[in-house]
């Protein structure tokens, strides 16, 4: 993926419009399976030395809003921040006094919130410094932080809302397309990672409402981004393999679930997915293992 | 205890099934130098033989387009074969030979000195058609470890899928075709082309800042003297006739000094193409067939029929011919011989040139 990914970013120029929205669904598949997939493999190595590492990832891209995707994708990232400069932050003396400041002049409603809004723009705003020290980092850290307080500021209508029509939040449908909003929109963030230029990733993303190239998808050009059909295969094949490991493990763990299968079942299903990564592999002449995205963090 | 062995069995026979799964993947993407490439199958096609010989060829495309075997037998009872690789790097050659030892002990190794100006490694691919057919063991090892260029990784070698395995989008049928077993494409290691395509001009060759040749091919070649020595086998040097890459005379001499300094016997075949009979510029019958480059069959013909009498006629060499057992398969190898020759020549005669070689 990473290849058709860096293509995309290396001329903005050219690709833009629909290009624009396949970059950010490449980046997606790219940066999960590069993340998960690297930590999978520290926590496999951890366990095989007695070692018991927490997962840092619980399906993420099922998340129906930005709070649970924060919860879901990089905990333990999540968790410092939260349990190092969330929490003091907001029982600080300064936070405290500002709190009383805020209930008096805004009144209480408003006032209460303050204090938790700062702090969570703090904490983004030092998320996205955490990520690279640059205005894009900072300002995708910022954005984060404001779709989060966007969020909790509607949620009482939302709440309304679904009061009002109770049938709607448990329909299928719906939290199907609570979990895409948020895909696409964790999606649009992260652009500012891909094109690492505010002003163009504004400009980029604008271009998807104002360059009309849905053909693009249709006519060969996808096959002139450095991958060929073949490889978008075994790409389409992982992130169908991905996604139902990602199902069957909202239940019960997919380990345990390989666990509790008859040995020889176990043994060729392993098999399998070894020859897989074996033939499939981005590895040898022409890779370079440490290009994980996350290395450079 | 019942349930203790069943476990074990299951055990060892998905370890057996793991295994098995690993090589039968890794030959499927393995190139199988069938098709293209053909020079690529030439290092294992050795491991097939079932006689000994009295001559080894080692060197470069310069010994396996431009000796034959199949002549050598026909008009001296010669028995040799050649490890020739494109591009083959003395300390391939070096390593080739050790690997032919423990085989075989000939009586005679001949090795092409055009290798001597290449002091460093030069290039992967190159490097793939010479070392991938190798059996795997220590001497292969050594010979991988000598020519990896930066990029290169040893394990790579002893696990050829970990660099084939890319070529899942890139299978053709002759993966599937030649999965088990691979079709002879040398005679004795000698690649037959019957097509003349004449010589032109060359450049003029452009004089070198030094011609010095590098000291990493002076150790290989003492090593290659020495390892000869050590088992009583006679080495002999040589410059084969081709017009292009240009030998330098500085080159020469230095080869020159070194044979006579080690008692060592070197000739420049490039010197006897008049004597050999060798003609690089007839139109229709010129004895090359890549414009003088390599020799064609009837090049290699005459140049194996010079080099059986001069062989003969310096050294004391078995004539092989009234030995049944070889001569056995000796004969089922010329009938192999002259049949892809008659096929060639029906290919020129038909198309006017070479489709299926």
């Amino acid at each position: 993926m990473l290849i058709a990914v860096n293509a995309l970013i290396d001329k903005p120029e050219e690709y833009r419009g629909m290009y624009v929205v396949l970059l950010m669904l490449f980046y997606a598949i790219e940066l999960y399976a590069d993340f998960t997939g690297g930590i999978d493999i520290t926590i496999g190595v951890a366990e095989a030395l007695g070692i018991t590492l927490k997962e840092n990832f619980e399906r993420p891209y099922f998340s129906k809003n930005i709070e649970e995707y924060w919860r879901r994708w990089h905990i333990t990232m999540g968790t410092w921040f939260r349990d190092y400069i969330f929490y003091p932050l907001s029982i600080s003396d300064f936070m405290q006094k500002l709190s009383k400041k805020s209930r008096e002049k805004l009144g209480p409603k408003l006032g209460k919130k303050i204090p938790v809004y700062l702090a969570t723009i703090i904490v983004w705003f030092a998320t996205g410094i955490w990520h690279g020290a640059s205005w894009n980092f900072i300002v995708w850290g910022l954005l984060n932080g404001f779709v989060i307080i966007i969020s909790q500021e509607l949620s009482p209508l939302y709440e309304k809302f679904h009061n009002r029509f109770p049938k709607i939040g448990g329909n299928f449908f719906y939290r199907g397309f609570t979990v895409m909003r948020t895909f696409w929109l964790m999606c649009a963030l992260r652009l500012l990672d891909c094109y690492r230029d505010v002003p163009l990733t504004f400009g980029m993303f604008g271009s998807i409402f104002t360059t009309f190239n849905g053909k693009i998808l249709f006519d060969g050009s996808i096959s002139q981004l450095g991958l060929e059909i073949h490889d978008y295969i075994i790409i389409l094949l992982g992130c169908a393999l991905m996604l139902t490991v990602s199902l069957i493990s909202r239940k019960k763990p997919a380990r345990e679930r390989l666990d509790a299968m008859p040995f020889p079942v176990r043994s060729a299903l392993c098999l399998l997915l070894f020859l897989a990564i074996l033939v499939f592999g981005a590895y040898g002449t022409g890779y370079d293992a440490s290009q994980f995205i996350y290395n450079q963090f | 205890m019942k349930r203790n062995i069943k476990r074990i069995i299951f055990v060892v026979a998905a370890v057996a099934v793991w295994v098995g799964a690993f090589f039968m993947t890794q030959r499927l993407l393995e190139p199988k130098y069938m098709d293209d490439l053909i020079e690529g199958a030439l290092t294992a096609e050795y491991y097939d033989e079932t006689t000994k010989h009295d001559v080894i060829f080692i060197g470069d495309c310069e010994v396996y387009e431009n000796f034959s075997p199949v002549t050598l037998w026909e008009n001296y009872g010669i028995t040799s074969y050649i490890r020739g690789n494109a591009q083959q790097l003395i300390w391939q050659s070096y390593y080739l030979l050790e690997d032919t030892l423990r085989y075989e002990k000939p009586e005679f190794v001949v090795f092409n000195v055009l290798s001597m100006k290449y002091g460093e490694p030069q290039s992967e691919e190159y490097n793939r058609l010479t070392l991938d057919g190798m059996e795997l063991s220590p001497v292969k090892i050594k010979a991988v470890e000598a020519s990896m260029t930066e990029d290169e990784e040893l394990i790579t070698y002893i696990f050829p899928i970990l660099r084939y395995h890319s070529r899942w989008n890139q299978l053709k049928s002759e993966d599937f075709e030649y999965f088990f077993k691979k079709d002879k494409i040398s005679h004795n290691g000698f690649i037959m082309r019957a097509d003349v395509r004449p010589a032109t001009t060359f450049p003029e060759p452009e004089p070198l800042a030094d011609y010095t040749l590098p000291a990493t091919c002076w150790e290989y070649l003492d090593k290659m003297a020495a390892l000869c020595k050590e088992n009583d086998i006679e080495l002999i040097l040589i410059k084969a006739p081709s017009l292009y890459p240009v030998w330098y005379d500085q080159w020469d001499e230095q080869i020159v000094e070194y044979a006579q300094k080690n008692g060592l016997a070197y000739i420049n075949l490039l010197d006897k193409c008049d004597e050999i009979g060798i003609d690089f510029y007839s139109p229709e019958t010129a004895d090359t067939y890549d414009r003088g480059l390599h020799l064609n069959l009837s090049g290699a013909e005459k140049l194996s029929n010079y080099f059986g009498g001069w062989l003969c006629s310096n050294y004391q060499i078995t004539d092989h011919r009234n030995d049944p057992d070889i001569s056995a398969v000796y004969s089922e190898k010329s009938a192999d011989y002259y049949a892809m020759k008659e096929d060639q020549l029906r290919e020129l005669s038909e198309f006017g040139e070479l489709k299926s070689y």
